[in-house]
């Protein structure tokens, strides 16, 4: 990829970043960092660059202020989740304990705020901080919503939106609003961001449904069993009785057998919610390449188009 | 100096704003609210009160540091307590989501109206606590000065930089001095607690050797005697700060730390 060399800088300001004094600080912010991850936020912060006043120098720090934002919240959703594990290598939490994740991950929110507060930009800090209090009411509503059986479509296009596709929007918006580019690309690329987001959440709730443990890391049907319904779920609890008599058995608190759980996967997989759960996602990338449209032809336009592609085909 | 004396409708005010801000119709369901803490107002008012910002921005850049310290205790009740069940795990879930969701709050509150200037102090200061907590948490002071400079950064550090900002480094000083007399009184009239904060397991780890989560004996004659003794030194120099600092016995602060000594 054309932006490899601009990644890497982005990786070293990132480890720069979280470069604390104190050694488990220091070692547990890189134990994160070093179990990787896409570092997909700042590609999209780059690429959205693209379409302004490109300048590496500048732009990496927003880019790494949203991949700070997004590893402090992982550290702290490791703790909400108890994991263990995480991307295969032992989270915070259990290579240390609660505190040291929250005091970890407390510590790199500030860094990521020391950071942004670089630009002297009005509209990049409410952008973020707008962001930054939508994840999180997000998250306080994916809780609320857990073993609720009746929650609308709605609700749960509201929580992925606000999980997933708002960060990517703002990562995708951001690098346009500190590249200088025109307010109208600034809100296609956000449109851009927030459709491949949606896209991109609603193929890892079916992958749930019909991936193996081997290509998901965590057993299938792990969403349902912590309660988080999505979409294929929804589906099948509004389209077939059975599935929400038995879906509404799984209790919070309660231990659920895995032959249940196996034959909600089937009942999911039988009810129509994976192919209908697959034409909302294929009609999310179809809004995307939409909003790409009205974009200068740029290599990084075909690079957005190609990530929209990749998001579409993806299998695990 | 002159004398500052705030309008009990200011504090309010700010309180009513700060219960608007912080409460979640189901984060109130399942865990405590949020307290407001009146001595920041106060100390934040004094450091204040010369600042050449319109009262707004003051009203702000308090509420936004009662946010920095809602957060702060509310990350504080994350124990490392393993929860087998469910049920049992949603409060901690909530109490790590509240404590995030009054930080994106301050940050919020900051960028509105472009506090440019003090948000890196903010930041700075969220950093710097974070290192010393983990200090304690891994019980590295090897004196019991370097335990006390630890804790009275945790507790009072936050408005030390603030007032440093904007040059009261004494009542900077102050402030440092009664919020960590402030919380040993609070920590030495815990009892039956089976789960330590991380300020009394710090000083746990210092006096009993090794770094508990959950006790049976809090506080233990050790510690007792040191909260005892640490209790009356910090009253001491209370005391003395407000002596040396230049403020007047008229001030609002000065009566109110005057009147906290003295039990009122």
């Amino acid at each position: 990829m054309f932006l490899k060399s601009d990644i890497n800088k982005i990786e070293k300001e990132l480890e720069r970043s979280v470069a604390a004094e104190h050694p488990v600080l220091k070692d547990a912010s890189l134990h994160l960092l070093q179990a990787g991850g896409k570092r997909i936020r700042p590609v999209f912060v780059l690429l959205g660059a693209k379409f302004g006043n490109y300048d590496i120098e500048r732009i990496k720090h927003i880019a790494v202020a949203l991949e700070l934002i997004h590893m402090a919240s992982l550290v702290h959703d490791d703790v909400i989740d108890d994991a263990e594990l995480r991307r295969g290598k032992r989270t915070i939490k259990a290579q240390w304990d609660n505190r040291v994740a929250m005091y970890t991950g407390d510590y790199i929110f500030a860094k990521a705020i020391e950071k942004a507060a670089r630009f002297k930009n009005e509209d990049i800090h409410r952008i973020i901080s707008q962001a930054m209090h939508e994840m999180c009411l997000g998250e306080i509503e994916q809780i609320r919503d857990q073993y609720n059986w009746d929650q609308s479509l709605k609700t749960y296009l509201r929580r992925i939106k606000r999980k997933t596709a708002l960060l990517i929007a703002v990562s995708c918006q951001l690098g346009a609003v500190s590249a200088g580019a025109a307010p109208k690309e600034q809100s296609r690329l956000y449109h851009y961001g927030y459709n491949v987001g949606m896209s991109y959440q609603i193929i890892d709730d079916i992958l749930d449904f019909t991936g193996t443990e081997k290509e998901l890391g965590k057993p299938a049907g792990s969403d349902l069993l912590q309660g988080n319904i999505t979409l294929p779920a929804l589906y099948a609890i509004h389209k077939n009785e059975d599935a929400y008599q038995k879906m509404s058995h799984f209790i919070e608190g309660s231990k659920t057998k895995k032959d249940d759980v196996d034959s909600v996967i089937e009942l999911v997989k039988n009810s129509g919610g994976i192919e209908y759960s697959k034409e909302l996602s294929k009609k999310y990338l179809k809004k995307a390449y939409l909003s790409l449209e009205g974009l200068p032809d740029i290599p990084a336009k075909k690079s957005l188009s190609n990530i929209a592609s990749y998001i579409g085909g993806r299998d695990h | 100096m002159k004398s500052t004396q705030q309008s009990p409708g200011e504090v309010k005010e700010i309180e009513k704003k700060f219960v608007a801000m912080t409460t979640h119709p189901y984060l109130a369901k399942h865990i405590e609210k949020a307290e407001i803490d009146f001595d920041i107002i106060f100390f934040l008012q004094d450091i204040m009160k010369d600042a050449r910002i319109d009262a707004v921005s003051k009203q702000e850049q308090i509420l936004s540091a009662l946010l920095v310290q809602a957060a702060f205790l509310t990350h504080e009740n994350v124990y490392n307590k393993n929860l087998v069940n469910g049920t049992a795990k949603k409060p901690r879930q909530l109490t790590v989501l509240a404590g995030d969701f009054f930080s994106s709050l301050y940050y919020f509150m900051l960028v509105k109206n472009t506090h440019d200037d003090i948000l890196p102090v903010f930041s700075s200061a969220i950093q710097r606590i974070n290192e010393e907590k983990m200090s304690l948490h891994f019980a590295e002071s090897q004196s019991e000065e370097e335990l006390m400079n630890r804790l009275k950064v945790v507790e009072g550090g936050f408005l030390f930089d603030i007032a440093s900002f904007y040059q009261q480094q004494e009542v900077g000083c102050l402030a440092e001095t009664f919020f960590l007399l402030k919380r040993i009184k609070h920590e030495k009239q815990e009892r039956d607690v089976k789960y330590l904060s991380a300020f009394a397991s710090a000083i746990y780890a210092f006096h009993e050797g090794e770094r508990k989560d959950e006790v049976t004996d809090w506080p233990t004659a050790r510690t007792r005697s040191f909260l005892e003794a640490k209790e009356k030194e910090l009253e001491e120099a209370l005391v003395s700060q407000m002596d040396a600092c230049a403020m007047q016995v008229t001030n609002t602060l000065y009566q109110r730390v005057e009147n906290w000594l003295s039990g009122e």
